[in-house]
C-alpha cells in the first residue's frame, strides 16, 4: 500500500534478556487482636500473622520505570499468583513487574521482568530463568489455568503492551505460546481469569481492559504540581472473551458473545454464578464507570445485568472507582456476595446477595467507614481463625496527590496501611491492627506452610513483595477441598464446595481468580471450629450437577473427583 | 515542566516553609507555580507580622484555593479560636477537612457548630448533608438534605442528594420522585441519572432503569454549586495556570469562546513560552474563524514543542480544510509517530486519505480504527461508506449492520435499507 506510515500497523515487540533485581526489605510483625464494636467488646480468641519474607528467602523488587513523568501505568501494577507449577504439592509464586517504559510498555533489553519462585519446603527459590517465565512486558495481571488439558497449570500474563500465554511442561518449565494460541492482545490489559463458560471442558479466557492510554496527556494538582491523571481522562475499553477451541488456539468471541457491547475501565474480574441459574457469569469492577455483571444466557451470549441486579452502582446510585473484586459468601448465608475495593473517599463496597438481587450493605457490615481514608486494590477472603466465617484482607496504596513528605523516597507518600477485617459472624466486620503496607496492589492466597490455614503474599508497587504467614494459635479444625474433573483431570474451576456445619451451609468457590491482577490457589478451605463430624462434602459441579462425598476425617486436604461421589 | 523523582527530595529541602497550627505543618512548595508559591509566602509573612483570625484565615484561604486542604484546615482552626464570629472559619475549616484522610466525621462536627451559629443557612445545611452522606450516615443525611431544601428549594445538589439518601434507605418511590425532580432541574447530571436508574431497578421498573442508565452514560459530572463563602474566600486567591487550562478547555468544549480566551490570555501573561497555551489559543482563533492567526499559534506551539500531538492535529485539520491535503498528511504522520495508538490520529489519517482519493489506504486506516474503537458506530458507518464506494457491498452491509447494532439511531440504518432495496 502506498504512503502507509509504519505506525498504523501493529508491530511485534522483541524480548530482552537481562534482569536487574535488588534486595527485599523485610519486617516481621506479630499481632494479637481484640476488637470493640458498638462499645461492646468482642473477643475472637487469638490470631496472629507475621511477615516471613526474609525467612522464605524472597528477593524481588517491583520496578515501575518511573521517570518523573507521572505515567498512569506506573501506579497500577503489579499482580501475584500462587499455584503449584511443578506439581510437587505446594504453591509456587509468580510476580509481575513493570519495565523501563511506563508510557507504552515497550520492552527494552536488560529491564525488569516478572519473577518466578519455586516453593522448596519453606523457601522461595528464584527459578525465573529455569522456568522461562521472566516476561519482560509491562506487567499488570496474571491468570492461571490448565489451558491445554494436559494436567498442569499454564500462565497468562496481562500487560501494558502485548499479553503473553505460557504453557507448562508439567515440571514448571514454560514455553511461550502466545502467537500459536492467537492471543497477544496489545493495549492495556489488567486482570484476567480462566473459566469454562461454554462447558466444553476447555478453559476459556476473560481479560479486563482498562483505558486507551496516551503518554502525552499530563495532569497536575490544584497548585500546578505534576500528578497522575485520573482514568476518566482516557477512553474506556471493551473487555475481551476468548473461547478455547481445544486445539491450542483461542477465538476472540467478544463481539459474538455480547461482551463488547458495553465498555468500561475494567480492573477486577471474578467468574461465578451470580444469578443462580447454574451458568457462569462475570462481574467486572470498573474504575469510575458502572460495573458490569455479564450474566450468561442459555444461548451462551452475555447480557450486562449489573443495574438490574443492584451491583452497577453503590447504594446511593453512584459510580465508584472499582479496583479489585471478590465473590465469596461473606455473610454465611450459603450464597455468594461481592466485595469491591475503591479509591479513598469512597468506601469499599459489600454487595450482599438478597434474594434474586444484591444490596449494598457496606455501612451495616462495618466495612465502609474504615475504608474511606484508603485506596483499596487487592483483597482476599480467608478464614484467619478457622471459625467458619470468611475474614477479609485488603491491600491499599494511593494513586495520586500524596504530597506530604518526610519519607526517604518520593514513593513513601503513596504508601498506606493494609487492612484486616475480622468477620464477627453476624454480618459485621471489625478491623484488626496490621502493621504493614507499602504501595500494595495484588494479593494471592495459599497455604504456604501446610498447616491448614491460608497464608498470603502481597505485591507492592516499586517495592518488595511480602510473605505473610498465618500463625494463629489454631485450636480449630479445618478441611481443604480440591475438586477435580475426571477427564481431563484438572481443577473444576467454577464449582462450589459445600459443608454443613451446625446447620449452617458453608460454601466456597473452586476458582483461582478474583482480587486485583492476581490468582490464588484453587482449593476450597473450610474452618470448622471445634467440629470434626461434618458429614459429607457436597460439590456442585460447574454444570449444576451435585455429588456428595464422604470425608475420611478433617484437618487434611481431600481430593474429590467428579463421578466418584454419590448423587443426592 | 516536570520535576523528576530523582531531584524531588533536594528541591523539597530547599523550599520547606512552616505553615499553620500548633504543630506547624511543613508546606511543600516543590513544583508549585511561582504565583502560587509567592501567594503562600506573602500570606505567611502577613501572618507572622500580625497573627489574628483574619491573617490565619487568609493563609488558609490561599492554601485551600490551591489544594493544600490539610494545612488550610489547621489555619482555619486557629482563625476559629481567635474570631469573634467564627461561622465562616468553621465552615471553611469543615470544607477543608471534609475530603481529607480524617474523613467527613470531623467535618460534620464543624458544620453542626456552624449551624448552631446560623441555623437558617441553607448552604451550611447542604454541606452538612454532603458530609453525612460521605460518612454513610444515611438517615442523618436524608434529614439534612430535606432541611436544606426547605431553606432553599432550588438547590439541585440537595435535591439529588436527598434522592440518593432515600434510595440508600430503600424508600424507592420517594427516591424516584426526588431524583426525577433533580434531573429535571439539571438534565446533564450523570450522578442524578445513575441514582434514578438504580431506584427504578430496585423498584422493578427495568425499562425505565435502562433508559435512565443510558442518560447517566451520556451525562457528565457537574461542577460544584454556587457558594458565596467559597467565592469570597477561596476563589479570590487566584487560579493556577493548571486550573486555568482546565477551565479554558471546559469553556471551549461548551462553546464559551469569550471565557476560554480570558483564561488562555491569563496563562500566556504568566507563561509566554507555553506550547499548550499557544495551542489552546490557536483552537480559540480557529473556532472564531481566524484561520491565519490560528495557524500562527499552532506553528508557535510546535516551535516550542515539536511533538505537540494536539497542535499537529489541529494544524492538520486547518490545512486539510483549506485543501492542503498533502501538507495535512505530513502533520498527521508526525503526530502518529508520537502516539501511534491514538484513535483520533488514525481517524484523521483515514479521512485525509479518503479525501485525497486513496480509498484503499482509507479502508486500511478505518479497519485499524475499528480495532482501536470497536464500539464506535460512527467509525463503522464511515468504513461502510468507503466499502460501498469501492464496490464491496457484502462488507458494507455487514459493517452497517454492526453500526446499527451498536447504535440503533445510526444513519447506517438508512444505508442498510437502501442497499436492501
Amino acid at each position: 500500500m502506498k504512503n502507509w506510515p509504519a505506525w498504523v500497523s501493529n508491530s511485534p515487540q522483541t524480548e530482552p534478556g537481562l534482569i536487574v533485581r535488588t534486595t527485599a526489605l523485610t519486617l516481621a510483625v506479630g499481632a494479637a487482636f481484640f476488637c470493640a464494636c458498638d462499645d461492646r467488646p468482642v473477643s475472637k480468641g487469638r490470631a496472629s500473622w507475621s511477615d516471613r519474607t526474609t525467612e522464605w528467602g524472597l528477593r524481588f523488587r517491583h520496578e515501575t520505570g518511573a521517570r518523573g513523568r507521572f505515567d498512569l501505568p506506573e501506579i497500577m501494577g503489579g499482580g501475584v499468583a500462587l499455584f503449584d507449577a511443578d506439581a510437587d504439592g505446594d504453591a509456587d509464586l509468580y510476580l509481575t513487574n513493570g519495565n523501563r517504559d511506563p508510557a507504552t510498555g515497550a520492552i527494552a533489553p536488560g529491564g525488569p521482568r516478572n519473577g518466578f519462585f519455586r516453593n522448596e519446603g519453606g523457601r522461595f527459590v528464584d527459578t525465573t530463568d529455569e522456568s522461562m517465565l521472566g516476561d519482560s512486558g509491562y506487567g499488570m495481571g496474571v491468570a492461571v489455568g490448565d489451558t491445554d488439558n494436559d494436567g498442569d497449570l499454564d500462565v497468562y500474563v496481562a500487560n501494558l503492551g502485548a499479553d503473553r500465554l505460557y504453557t507448562n511442561d508439567g515440571r514448571g518449565v514454560f514455553t511461550e505460546a502466545t502467537a500459536t494460541a492467537g492471543l497477544g492482545l496489545g493495549g492495556w490489559s489488567s486482570s484476567a481469569v480462566f473459566l469454562d463458560y461454554d462447558g466444553d471442558g476447555w478453559l476459556d479466557l476473560f481479560v479486563t481492559r482498562y483505558v486507551t492510554y496516551f503518554a502525552e496527556k499530563r495532569c497536575t494538582d490544584a497548585a500546578g504540581r505534576d500528578d497522575y491523571c485520573g482514568p476518566s481522562v482516557f477512553a474506556p475499553q471493551a473487555d475481551r472473551l476468548y473461547r478455547n477451541r481445544g486445539d491450542g488456539t483461542f477465538e476472540d468471541v467478544s463481539e459474538s458473545s455480547g461482551i463488547s457491547r458495553s465498555i468500561g475501565r475494567g480492573l477486577g474480574v471474578v467468574a461465578f454464578d451470580a444469578n443462580g441459574d447454574r451458568r457462569i457469569d462475570l462481574y467486572v469492577a470498573n474504575d469510575g464507570d458502572a460495573n458490569h455483571l455479564w450474566t450468561q444466557q442459555p444461548d451462551g451470549r452475555f447480557v450486562d445485568e449489573a443495574l438490574l441486579l443492584g451491583v452497577a452502582y453503590n447504594q446511593a446510585g453512584e459510580t465508584e472507582a472499582g479496583m479489585g473484586v471478590l465473590a465469596e459468601d461473606l455473610d454465611g448465608d450459603g450464597t455468594y456476595d461481592l466485595f469491591v475495593t475503591h479509591l479513598s473517599e469512597e468506601s469499599n463496597t459489600l454487595y450482599r446477595r438478597a434474594g434474586a438481587t444484591f444490596r449494598d450493605l457496606s455501612g451495616a457490615s462495618g466495612l465502609a467507614a474504615e475504608s474511606l481514608p484508603y485506596t483499596g486494590f487487592g483483597s482476599a477472603a480467608i478464614d484467619l481463625d478457622l471459625d467458619g466465617a470468611l475474614d477479609l484482607i485488603v491491600a491499599n496504596g494511593r494513586v495520586s496527590g500524596g504530597f506530604e513528605t518526610g519519607g526517604a523516597s518520593p514513593w513513601d507518600r503513596f504508601a498506606e496501611s493494609n487492612q484486616v477485617f475480622l468477620n464477627l459472624g453476624d454480618g459485621r466486620f471489625a478491623e484488626l491492627p496490621w502493621e504493614s503496607g507499602g504501595i500494595s496492589r495484588g494479593i494471592a492466597v495459599a497455604d504456604l506452610d501446610g498447616d491448614g490455614d491460608d497464608d498470603w503474599v502481597v505485591a507492592n508497587l516499586e517495592g518488595s513483595p511480602e510473605v505473610w504467614i498465618n500463625d494463629s494459635e489454631q485450636r480449630s479444625h479445618w478441611l481443604a477441598v480440591r475438586a477435580l474433573l475426571a477427564q481431563p483431570r484438572r481443577d473444576a474451576l467454577g464449582a462450589t464446595a459445600v459443608v454443613v456445619l451446625d446447620g449452617q451451609r458453608l460454601v466456597r468457590r473452586i476458582d483461582r481468580g478474583g482480587g486485583y491482577l492476581s490468582s490464588r490457589e484453587a482449593l476450597a478451605r473450610f474452618g470448622l471450629g471445634s467440629r470434626t463430624d461434618i458429614g459429607p462434602v457436597k460439590i456442585v459441579w460447574p454444570d449444576g450437577v451435585e455429588e456428595d462425598f464422604a470425608i475420611p476425617g478433617v484437618d487434611r486436604v481431600v481430593e474429590l473427583t467428579r463421578g466418584e461421589g454419590t448423587r443426592p | 515542566m516536570s520535576v523528576t523523582r530523582g531531584t524531588f527530595a533536594t528541591i523539597l529541602l530547599g523550599v520547606a516553609l512552616h505553615g499553620c497550627g500548633s504543630t506547624a505543618p511543613t508546606i511543600d512548595l516543590t513544583g508549585m507555580e511561582p504565583p502560587v508559591r509567592q501567594l503562600i509566602e506573602s500570606r505567611t509573612a502577613a501572618l507572622n507580622k500580625a497573627p489574628a483570625a483574619e491573617t490565619w484565615g487568609a493563609l488558609g484561604d490561599a492554601l485551600l484555593a490551591h489544594g493544600l486542604e490539610t494545612e488550610a484546615a489547621d489555619c482555619y482552626a486557629r482563625a476559629v479560636e481567635s474570631a469573634s464570629d467564627p461561622f465562616e472559619w468553621l465552615y471553611l475549616q469543615a470544607l477543608a477537612i471534609s475530603g481529607g484522610a480524617s474523613g467527613p466525621d470531623r467535618a460534620i462536627d464543624l458544620f453542626v457548630r456552624a449551624l448552631d451559629l446560623r441555623p437558617d443557612d441553607g448552604l451550611a445545611q447542604l454541606r452538612l448533608a454532603l458530609s453525612q452522606q460521605g460518612s454513610g450516615r444515611h438517615e442523618d443525611a436524608e434529614r439534612s438534605f430535606e432541611r436544606a431544601l426547605k431553606l432553599d428549594p432550588g438547590l439541585q445538589r440537595a435535591r439529588r442528594g436527598w434522592g440518593q439518601e432515600l434510595l440508600a434507605l430503600g424508600r424507592y418511590e420517594a427516591a424516584i420522585e426526588a431524583l426525577d425532580r433533580a434531573v429535571a432541574l439539571e438534565p446533564r447530571d450523570a450522578a442524578g441519572w445513575s441514582a434514578l436508574a438504580q431506584a427504578f431497578a430496585a423498584s422493578g421498573r427495568d425499562d425505565q432503569a435502562l433508559v435512565a442508565a443510558r442518560r447517566a452514560r451520556t451525562g457528565r459530572e457537574l461542577p460544584g454549586f454556587s457558594d458565596p463563602i467559597w467565592l469570597a474566600h477561596v476563589l479570590q486567591n487566584g487560579v493556577s495556570a493548571s486550573r486555568r487550562f482546565e477551565r479554558a478547555q471546559r469553556a471551549l468544549g461548551a462553546g464559551d469562546i469569550v471565557e476560554a480566551r480570558i483564561q488562555v490570555e491569563a496563562i500566556l501573561d504568566q507563561r509566554a513560552e507555553d506550547a499548550d497555551a499557544h495551542y489552546l489559543m490557536g483552537s480559540i482563533e480557529s473556532r472564531s474563524g481566524n484561520g491565519a492567526e490560528a495557524e500562527r499559534r499552532f506553528e508557535r506551539a510546535l516551535e516550542l514543542n515539536p511533538v505537540h500531538v494536539r497542535g499537529l492535529l489541529a494544524w492538520a485539520a486547518l490545512a486539510g480544510n483549506a485543501g492542503r491535503l498533502e501538507e495535512a498528511r505530513v502533520l498527521i504522520e508526525r503526530a502518529g509517530a508520537v502516539t501511534p495508538r491514538d484513535p483520533s490520529i488514525v481517524l484523521a489519517l483515514a479521512e485525509n486519505l479518503r479525501r485525497s482519493g486513496d480509498l484503499e489506504g482509507a479502508v486500511e486506516a478505518y479497519e485499524r480504527l475499528v480495532e482501536l474503537e470497536p464500539e464506535s458506530a460512527r467509525i463503522r458507518m464511515n468504513l461502510g461508506l468507503i466499502y460501498e464506494q469501492t464496490g464491496r457491498l457484502a462488507a458494507a452491509i455487514e459493517t452497517y449492520a454492526r453500526a446499527v447494532d451498536l447504535d440503533p439511531a445510526s444513519p447506517a440504518a438508512g444505508r442498510l435499507e437502501s442497499l436492501d432495496r
